[in-house]
């Protein structure tokens, strides 16, 4: 039987779904790679790499986890993030793990997956401005702590609690269980 | 996102550490997912995740890659040309060394599938990007009139076999510097394609009398291997003979395992299946030096001669 998610396709080895799934991802490792890279030659080394491990772990995605953008997402932030840390701390680094996103799913709930965006969506308009300002120079555009306090004015521990508290909101909406920690939520 | 994508069940366990731990615990994982860690949080990380560090945080992961791609929303832009050219060059060669198949067959199949997939670019304007309001599998043709397709299916078939035949030709020109494979099991190694096949091309060592071409293929699932070289040096084994060291990510990279000696005809060329000694967890790297006949217990690494792999980790 043929898998219809095109990650699977891609792990089964059918070369007719790679034009599709670069068309439909190639964007969005591209996008998130230019804004993480020093260089436009170093976002074309990052996104290659971040592409042959998609490839290499596309076997591994489970569409009750997580979307397939999600997945993808996820492992060009780990492979954007190595490579940062690599330059900073060259020449010893160590590669992110491999991704294990295949937890077992006792019961796959696919409405909760074709869900996320919404609740992403959702949870973001309860996020204060400069919440969402410190998560976009962090996740989109690869700026470290440091860099944030420096160019937001913000200091160095406000950013820090702003963007951990804003991924843990986002982390309950999505329902990722976490131990009950004595930082809770600061109300708005 | 389910609710199976809990950061882990260890996180949650009492019993495993206090509350501060807990704490500092989550801290760590929401910074590796925001910033990833330095060395010394990466340390404390482990110590606070008793060892199951590997499998901690994931759900964290996923959540800011999922708030990245939300973030990005519409800023999403289409890579440039060469960078699109390059990824279906890495496309081609992945299908064929990891699964197996001809040149021709994934030729075929991509310029089958070009056409269909660039008329995508034209209605790029409209068509939904990977955004948190966009269905994440929905055809982007849906979105395109049909007068669009028509008006400009033929420039973009064009450019669509343009891209692949100098993808081809990037192919290859890289695959003719590769040994021809003896097959059999090369092609059946990577057939199998297992997900985690490490797969490298062999890069010049220090200490090699010319450039050396090839690669390595193992799989950690079979412990099954197998090596391609051009341009190693013959050796008469009476003189030296070649060795191979596997560095694993899960040992101490002062202690490579010894994967066993191989010798090189006449040919410059060799055809060389793996024969590691113990099991090997996380091939990361590979390294040939040539030593005294019979091989070594523990080489000094005087003569490299080849390596593959990940050698920052080196």
């Amino acid at each position: 039987m043929t898998s219809t998610c095109i990650l699977h396709q891609i792990a089964e080895g059918r070369a007719s779904a790679m034009n599709a799934f670069l068309e439909r991802y190639s964007g969005l490792v591209w996008s998130l790679a230019r804004r993480h890279s020093p260089t436009p030659q170093d976002a074309e080394d990052a996104v290659q790499e971040i592409f042959m491990e998609v490839w290499r772990s596309a076997g591994r995605y489970d569409p009750n986890v997580a979307a397939e953008q999600t997945f993808i997402a996820m492992i060009a932030r780990r492979r954007l993030i190595d490579r940062a840390r690599r330059v900073q701390r060259a020449p010893r680094s160590e590669a992110l793990p491999e991704p294990e996103v295949v937890v077992a799913a006792a019961e796959p709930d696919r409405v909760e997956i074709r869900d996320e965006a919404a609740r992403i969506s959702k949870v973001m308009k309860t996020l204060r401005p400069e919440q969402q300002k410190v998560l976009e120079l962090s996740l989109v555009h690869g700026r470290s702590h440091s860099q944030i306090s420096e160019q937001t004015g913000m200091p160095l521990g406000t950013v820090k609690s702003l963007a951990r508290r804003g991924l843990m909101k986002v982390r309950r909406a999505l329902g990722v269980e976490q131990p009950e920690t004595s930082s809770g939520e600061v109300t708005s | 996102m389910s609710r199976s994508s809990r950061d882990n069940g260890s996180l949650s366990d009492p019993e495993r550490g206090d509350a501060g731990d807990f704490d500092r615990l989550d801290e760590l994982v929401l910074d590796r997912a925001l910033w990833g860690l330095d060395d010394d949080e990466q340390a404390e990380l482990e110590r606070l995740g008793r060892g199951s560090v590997a499998s901690i945080g994931h759900g964290t992961e996923l959540a800011a890659a999922s708030l990245s791609v939300a973030l990005l929303g519409d800023a999403v832009e289409p890579p440039p040309l060469e960078v699109r050219r390059r990824l279906e060059a890495c496309a081609v060669r992945h299908l064929m060394t990891e699964h197996g198949l001809t040149f021709h067959t994934v030729a075929n199949a991509l310029e089958r599938s070009a056409p269909a997939a660039r008329r995508h670019d034209v209605g790029a304007a409209e068509a939904p990007r990977p955004s948190a309001a966009a269905a994440p599998h929905a055809p982007q043709s849906e979105r395109m009139s049909g007068a669009i397709i028509r008006g400009r299916f033929g420039l973009s078939h064009l450019v669509a076999a343009a891209a692949v035949v100098l993808a081809a030709v990037l192919l290859w020109r890289d695959l003719a510097s590769q040994p021809t494979a003896p097959d059999a099991e090369y092609r059946e190694l990577t057939r199998a394609a297992a997900v985690d096949l490490v797969h490298y091309t062999w890069q010049r060592g220090p200490q090699a009398d010319a450039e050396v071409a090839g690669d390595v293929v193992f799989d950690p699932h079979t412990q099954r291997g197998v090596m391609r070289f051009r341009g190693l040096q013959p050796n008469d084994p009476r003189q030296f003979q070649y060795q191979l060291w596997i560095f694993d990510g899960q040992r101490r990279k002062e202690h490579p395992i010894d994967g066993g000696t191989f010798d090189v005809s006449a040919s410059g060329e060799a055809y060389v299946p793996i024969d590691a000694r113990v099991p090997v967890g996380e091939a990361f790297a590979f390294v040939v030096t040539r030593e005294r006949p019979g091989g070594v217990v523990v080489s000094d690494r005087s003569a490299i001669v080849s390596l593959a792999g990940q050698l920052e980790r080196l």
